[in-house]
């Protein structure tokens, strides 16, 4: 390997590792009991998705169905949250900036 | 990973009005629902496409990603993404000449009714294994978190 591709991989690894996004694991864990916020940021029915055979019979329906899926994943988290890390789940109201940041902003 | 100003202020928020360290948050992704042609959407539903010759199919889509965020020093700490679309088959339905490419029987679903109560019939399947894959990508982000 020349002095040439040398430098070009390493300025390429820079430029990788310099762009990668990374997430780091709390320090440590909260202690048992802890609230732990759950905001859901979608809508609480599901909704129907039609492709048809062309694309002018294509549709979509929102509230095809009462679900209450928010009440039902919370739930479900709220299940996990307790039983699986001994914590408690606390509903949090979502706010404007969370309904309209971009993923993981 | 840190986060812009505002949601970081929303999190210094959210942590004096409802004194939590840690905010799970589960929002809407948009995905495209089918590879064959551009259909976007996002969050919870069913989804239901026709074919010539092939018929129809109904899938159920949860396209919500799962966020992991610390409000005491505001920053995402883990996430996941759905990693497929539509991966929760609840039925296909087939014409008669159609090919069968799943176990589900015709007669289970009568395509010439109402999309309508077809939808209502579908989503109804759909629920629990729904619930169950955003259940487990939850509990996998809190994981990866470190909780």
């Amino acid at each position: 390997m020349n002095i040439r591709n040398i430098v070009i991989s390493v300025s390429a690894s820079l430029l990788l590792f310099g762009c990668a996004t990374k997430t780091v694991p709390l320090a440590k864990k909260p202690a048992a009991g802890t609230s732990v916020g759950v905001m859901l940021v979608m809508d609480d029915d599901p909704k129907h998705v039609h492709a048809g055979a062309t694309v002018f019979s294509n549709f979509v329906r929102d509230s095809v169905s009462e679900w209450g899926m928010k009440q039902a994943l919370f739930g479900e988290i709220e299940k996990n949250i307790s039983g699986q890390f001994g914590l408690r789940a606390k509903r949090v109201k979502p706010t404007p900036n969370f309904e309209k940041a971009e993923v993981g902003s | 990973m840190r986060v812009n100003e505002a949601l970081a202020a929303d999190l210094a928020q959210i942590r004096s009005r409802d004194g939590v360290d840690i905010v799970l948050v589960l929002k809407n992704t948009k995905y495209n629902l089918w590879h064959e042609s551009t259909v976007i959407e996002e969050g919870i539903g069913l989804f239901t496409r026709c074919q010539l010759f092939v018929g129809c199919r109904a899938e159920a889509f949860d396209y919500v990603s799962v966020y992991l965020y610390d409000t005491a020093a505001p920053r995402l700490v883990s996430s996941a993404k759905p990693t497929k679309g539509a991966d929760v088959t609840t039925a296909q339905v087939l014409f008669g000449w159609g090919v069968e490419r799943s176990g589900t029987k015709i007669s289970d679903i009568d395509i010439s009714g109402d999309l309508n109560t077809l939808s209502d019939r579908e989503i109804d399947k759909a629920k629990e294994p729904v619930m169950e894959i955003l259940s487990e990508r939850t509990v996998a982000v809190m994981r990866d978190g470190g909780l």
